[in-house]
């Protein structure tokens, strides 16, 4: 079969956008994608491994972190009583009882309970109205802020909410102790456990003379929590 | 006539039909291997890249880094419990610091301030006020004491910190005279202090 120089020169372009098209079109290009893809995953793992190791050097780090929390949870939880069963209560006392030559005449301790420690609130002395308010603030340099009275606590508005333990709850024991002394060994009674460290709460403390005998009530709270070995 | 047979003619043209066969052949063959050589190309690769992903993969399953990752996991999850323990104590503690000290110091800020013709026959300390009952033989004994109790005193065991009031309100109600024989013998009042707390806001550690 004779062809002419010029059908050969077609029949070379045509099965050169043959091959070469097709061999793109059907071979090449999802070749590409797949290599794309499966590039795609390799980054992905190389990735994953890296962080990996990444994490596994952090392995030093958090432990320095948790060495430094210990010590701040140690030093923390130090002041608070570690647990608050009646024993322990009782022999907390029996201490400064012994120390101050004090017999109590009653020693009342309630069932532990969860609770937050909440700060006294601010009693503005004396009478409270707009103009000594508004003189008290200005005296303050604006220190004291105004009141709101109409403003609405969120727990007030919805109950459900005091529901919720707070992260600072502890637990709590109250004791009421009642006994004979003299002025100076109640204070130094209380003075005593103050310097002792503890979180304890004096809610009130009630000294009253009668018939020459000076009576005291002291009314305390006491707050623990677990300590963490 | 008799003619010799000429194969070289047809030798020749044949030779002719080949190379020109060749001419088309040739550039089909360069493309096809152009195409197939790309091909390969690329399946090598997705071939290399799935080993080195089997290579990870394979080496992540490995016990050493399992057990790594699980202590990792539990280390996470303690320092976590640790900071929320360690939250939780400061913020009770700084609640408590806001809390009232009547400590030694309290209580001799009141019992100095008392005159020698006063005795106290009952004292209530709550963690805003503080009550007085008192009996005195001297009518003006319940202003000075109020006014005595009014002065500023150092409260905090910082050094520099200046001298504040320890109550906000100082009054009693009135007197009552104490009478024997229809003769007054002495007075009974009663004095109410509020506390002032922000100024007993006192670190205790």
């Amino acid at each position: 079969m004779n062809i002419s120089p010029r059908e050969r020169l077609l029949l070379i372009a045509l099965s050169a956008v043959v091959i070469l098209f097709g061999g793109f079109k059907w071979l090449i290009e999802p070749g590409m994608k797949d290599v794309t893809q499966v590039q795609a995953k390799y980054d992905e793992a190389r990735n994953n491994k890296n962080e990996t190791i990444q994490k596994i050097n952090l392995l030093n780090t958090i432990g320095a972190e948790i060495t430094k929390k210990q010590e701040e949870a140690a030093t923390e939880s130090a002041p608070f009583f570690p647990q608050l069963s009646s024993d322990v209560v009782q022999l907390y006392f029996k201490k400064f009882f012994d120390l101050n030559g004090i017999k109590p005449t009653s020693f009342t301790i309630s069932a532990p309970e969860v609770t937050q420690i909440t700060p006294p609130a601010e009693i503005l002395g004396g009478l409270t109205y707009p103009l000594g308010e508004a003189a008290a603030g200005i005296e303050s340099d604006g220190a004291i802020k105004p009141t709101q009275k109409t403003e609405t606590k969120e727990t007030e508005k919805n109950p459900s909410k005091q529901q919720e333990v707070s992260v600072d709850s502890v637990e709590k024991v109250s004791v009421v102790i009642q006994f004979e002394g003299s002025h100076s060994q109640i204070v130094k009674f209380v003075n005593d456990i103050y310097n002792d460290k503890r979180r304890i709460r004096f809610t009130t403390i009630d000294i009253s003379v009668t018939n020459e005998k000076t009576v005291a009530s002291i009314n305390t709270e006491l707050y623990g929590v677990v300590k963490v070995s | 006539m008799h003619n010799d047979l000429n194969f070289f003619a047809v030798n020749k043209a044949n030779n002719k039909s080949s190379a020109k066969g060749m001419t088309i052949i040739m550039p089909i063959l360069i493309f096809l291997l152009l195409v197939s050589g790309a091909y390969g190309w690329i399946a090598f690769q997705k071939y290399d890249y799935q080993q080195k992903i089997k290579a990870i993969d394979t080496e992540l399953k490995q016990d050493k880094y399992q057990r790594m990752l699980e202590t990792m996991g539990n280390q996470v999850a303690i320092r976590d419990y640790y900071t929320k323990y360690v939250t939780g104590l400061q913020a009770a503690s700084k609640n408590y610091n806001q809390i009232l000290k009547k400590d030694g110091i309290f209580f001799t800020y009141i019992y100095k301030n008392i005159p020698p013709n006063v005795v106290i026959t009952h004292l209530n300390v709550t963690e805003q006020k503080v009550t007085m009952s008192c009996s005195t033989n001297d009518i003006m004994t319940p202003v000075t004491l109020t006014q005595a109790l009014r002065k500023q005193m150092k409260v905090k065991t910082d050094p520099t910190a200046e001298d504040e009031p320890v109550f906000q309100y100082t009054n009693y109600t009135g007197l009552t005279a104490i009478m024997k024989d229809n003769v007054i013998t002495g007075y009974t009042f009663e004095i109410t202090c509020d506390i002032k707390q922000q100024v007993v806001k006192e670190e205790k550690k």
